[in-house]
């Protein structure tokens, strides 16, 4: 799973999540994308388990490219621990989407395999989401 | 190439909640700018914005302007549109203006054409360059720059400088710029891929700060808290005491 190989501090504080994405919200490498309608943290599980809904359509053709990272740290109690006694221990990485953001996009195979693989994919996200096509040259 | 005749209208509110009331009237504001020319703000239709970009993002605009009574023509091409990234509502609308007789530099977008050999063997066509930077004058800028990959194979890459010459247009891109590659298949991989516990509680390198002294002096403190914790841990340790070994008792 995606995690960074460095960090400066082990715990971060949650954040808010207002607004839209700020950038990443076009189609950069593909042809086709998802794209997230909703807000929520996207964890590095739920980012593996899209993945690999979309390599079991597409199988060896194509490309897909993985637009977000899972670059902070996300903590939790143990349970049963009351409360005090300073943070909890990073238990996941996540990224935080905003609406707007394109999460995946993928190359080079035939669009209704491609809208298959987006659309299994996005049942492992917990928000909404959206397949967006670059404005073809006809 | 084509010339679309676009109404619009001469804009004087100007600001956030101004562009607001403009886009609630179906309208987008915009701007004329140009090299030799004032800069002109309008409020173009939606309706008409929506027919040209079906058109295609390089056609040349005869813009009429409206201001008051007075009219106004200029001779335009779309630079940017920007749209909101949730809706796609237009937000605004960038135009500018050119002359017939002097040469402007542009992008065209490419069209593949074709089934590359390299595709049947496995390979993936991938569109490196999406769009080229071109320079011609404004009547013959192509609405598509047409690019044959069906001599491909795999590994192989078409340059800037294998696109068939088109008569007044100027490659601004450097010749050694790949459009198209047909890429080398990827090893297949495990699918199921088992989920890896130690992953999630796997933590990576924390960056540490290059003074020795502070730290030093951090495993003095963290003597400290970890004291306070086993006087704090040590009720619930008297609560639950741990069972005795037995078995030892038996062996002897």
């Amino acid at each position: 799973m995606l995690m960074p190989s460095k960090v400066k501090y082990r715990k971060q504080q949650r954040g808010r999540m207002k607004g839209l994405s700020k950038g990443g919200s076009t189609l950069a490498f593909g042809d086709i994308g998802l794209q997230a309608l909703g807000r929520g943290y996207m964890t590095a599980k739920q980012i593996e388990a899209a993945r690999i809904a979309i390599a079991r359509f597409i199988k060896k053709t194509g490309r897909v490219w993985i637009r977000v990272f899972p670059d902070k740290p996300f903590t939790k109690k143990p349970a049963e621990t009351r409360m005090g006694k300073g943070k909890g221990d990073p238990v996941e990485w996540i990224t935080i989407v905003k609406p707007g953001r394109i999460l995946y996009e993928m190359e080079g195979m035939e669009k209704e395999t491609a809208y298959k693989a987006l659309r299994s994919a996005s049942y492992k996200l917990p928000f909404a989401t959206r397949i967006v096509e670059r404005e073809t040259v006809k | 190439m084509e010339e679309l005749i676009i109404d619009v209208k001469r804009r004087t509110e100007f600001g956030k909640q101004k562009a607001k009331s403009i886009r609630g009237r179906a309208e987008v504001p915009g701007v004329i700018y140009g090299k030799h020319h004032d800069t002109v703000h309008v409020a173009i239709p939606v309706e008409s914005l929506k027919k040209i970009i079906k058109a295609g993002s390089n056609e040349i605009l005869r813009v009429n302007i409206k201001d008051n009574g007075d009219a106004g023509q200029k001779l335009a091409l779309i630079k940017e549109i920007q749209r909101h990234i949730v809706t796609d509502e237009f937000l605004h609308v960038d135009l500018y203006e050119v002359s017939e007789k002097e040469a402007i530099k542009t992008k065209a977008p490419v069209l593949v054409t074709g089934k590359a050999k390299g595709i049947e063997l496995g390979g993936i066509l991938q569109i490196v360059t999406r769009e080229l930077n071109i320079k011609c004058l404004p009547t013959a800028i192509p609405r598509h720059i047409e690019i044959d990959v069906s001599q491909l194979n795999i590994g192989h890459t078409l340059h800037v400088k294998d696109i068939n010459p088109l008569k007044g247009i100027e490659f601004m891109d450097s010749p050694e710029t790949p459009v198209v590659h047909v890429m080398i298949p990827a090893k297949e991989e495990a699918i199921v891929q088992p989920v890896v516990a130690e992953a999630t509680t796997a933590e990576p390198e924390v960056i540490k700060k290059g003074k020795e002294a502070r730290e030093g002096e951090q495993p003095a403190e963290e003597g400290k808290e970890a004291a306070k914790d086993t006087k704090l841990a040590a009720p619930q340790a008297k609560e639950k005491p741990e069972p005795k070994k037995e078995p030892k008792k038996e062996s002897k």
